[in-house]
């Protein structure tokens, strides 16, 4: 089983990315308010650090740009906000999700029976 | 909690992750660390608790230092770290301060440094060539530059012999002998930084303490040997 463990890892690990493009639809957020909503639903992440080298990669990628804010409290917050290219790779992924998701549960809900 | 206590386990955790950042490019380490620093502030300012066991928990949930280091490097798509030293990286270190070409080919050898600390310390070892290169034509100079009738003394003569040792003795006494005593240390001086700049590039933040002992031990030895050859020079005769 620990080849599955991995298998499941490893689609996890592509698919937060994603996730995290995701929640930035419509409107920006900082990287703790990313960190406590993704944390919020079971099975999203290993740990909460492990979303600020996602939100690196996202950047780097230019799937998100930065931008540092006043806070209200506390010191200045870095702001995550969806690049053009960023909404074209949600698009791309959200289609192929669904296709891929429905197959997979086609399989797994009436494998036998078909 | 007192803010020295917080900042002291806050730091703590910080200098592990950057330990272990150690080979990602400085520039995505520093922002990790950066946005980690971020993470502990708003969550701290958001906890209820103030003691010990929130902050505490605050790191818990980040995750080890070691966990968001493998995940920054898989999304930097680095792979695994360097595996630890092996018989080939140490033998590197311990003959580039012995024997210099050697050491170094060895270090070529290995797959453990990166190319760049391998250039350097190759630079480190070819500015001391260059030095002793340097040293040799200038000692030449002197010589060709001194009086044929000093030159004809090197017979075999031994009391003659024995008043140019005298003489070059009281020459060499004080500011000359230091001077000497600084050109041999720069000359031994390059394979030690070379060796000394592998060992302090080894990619594993445990080992660096220990692969930099052979050469420090070295240099020790070196500087005895120095201290010992110049010792009759500067007693007077």
């Amino acid at each position: 089983m620990a080849d599955n463990q991995a298998l499941l890892t490893q689609m996890r690990k592509g698919a937060v990315e994603y996730c995290v493009l995701a929640l930035l639809v419509g409107r920006e957020r900082y990287g703790y308010e990313l960190v406590q909503i993704l944390s919020q639903v079971e099975g999203m992440l290993v740990s909460e650090g492990t979303v600020y080298p996602i939100l690196s990669r996202l950047k780097r990628e230019q799937l998100v740009a930065t931008e540092w804010r006043e806070s209200s409290a506390g010191p200045p917050r870095k702001y995550y906000r969806l690049t053009p290219a960023g909404i074209v790779a949600l698009d791309e992924f959200r289609s192929q999700w669904q296709v891929f998701a429905r197959a997979v549960e086609t399989f797994l809900e009436q494998g036998g029976t078909l | 909690m007192n803010e020295r206590d917080r900042e002291r386990l806050i730091n703590r955790y910080l200098a592990r992750l950057e330990r272990e950042l150690d080979d990602v490019p400085r520039e995505a380490r520093r922002e990790l660390v950066e946005d980690v620093r971020g993470h502990i502030d708003e969550a701290w300012a958001a906890s209820p608790e103030r003691d010990q066991a929130a902050l505490e928990g605050i790191l818990a949930r980040l995750g080890t230092p070691e966990a968001l280091a493998r995940e920054e490097r898989e999304r930097l798509g680095l792979g695994a770290p360097p595996a630890a030293l092996g018989l080939l990286e140490w033998a590197a270190i311990v003959l580039t301060v012995v024997f210099v070409p050697i050491g170094l080919i060895l270090a070529w050898l290995s797959s453990h440094w990166r190319t760049r600390d391998k250039t350097v310390a190759t630079g480190i070892a070819l500015a001391g060539l260059v030095l002793l290169c340097g040293l040799s034509y200038a000692g030449q100079q002197a010589y060709r530059a001194t009086p044929a009738v000093v030159r004809a003394t090197e017979t075999s003569d031994p009391g003659q012999w024995q008043g140019l040792q005298a003489a070059a003795r009281r020459s060499l006494q004080g500011p000359p002998a230091i001077a000497i005593g600084l050109v041999l240390a720069g000359v031994w001086g390059a394979p030690l930084g070379a060796a000394a700049y592998l060992a302090l590039r080894v990619r594993a933040a445990v080992r660096r303490r220990v692969a930099i002992l052979p050469v420090v031990a070295a240099a020790f030895a070196f500087l005895a040997i120095v201290l010992l050859m110049l010792m009759p020079l500067m007693v007077r005769p």
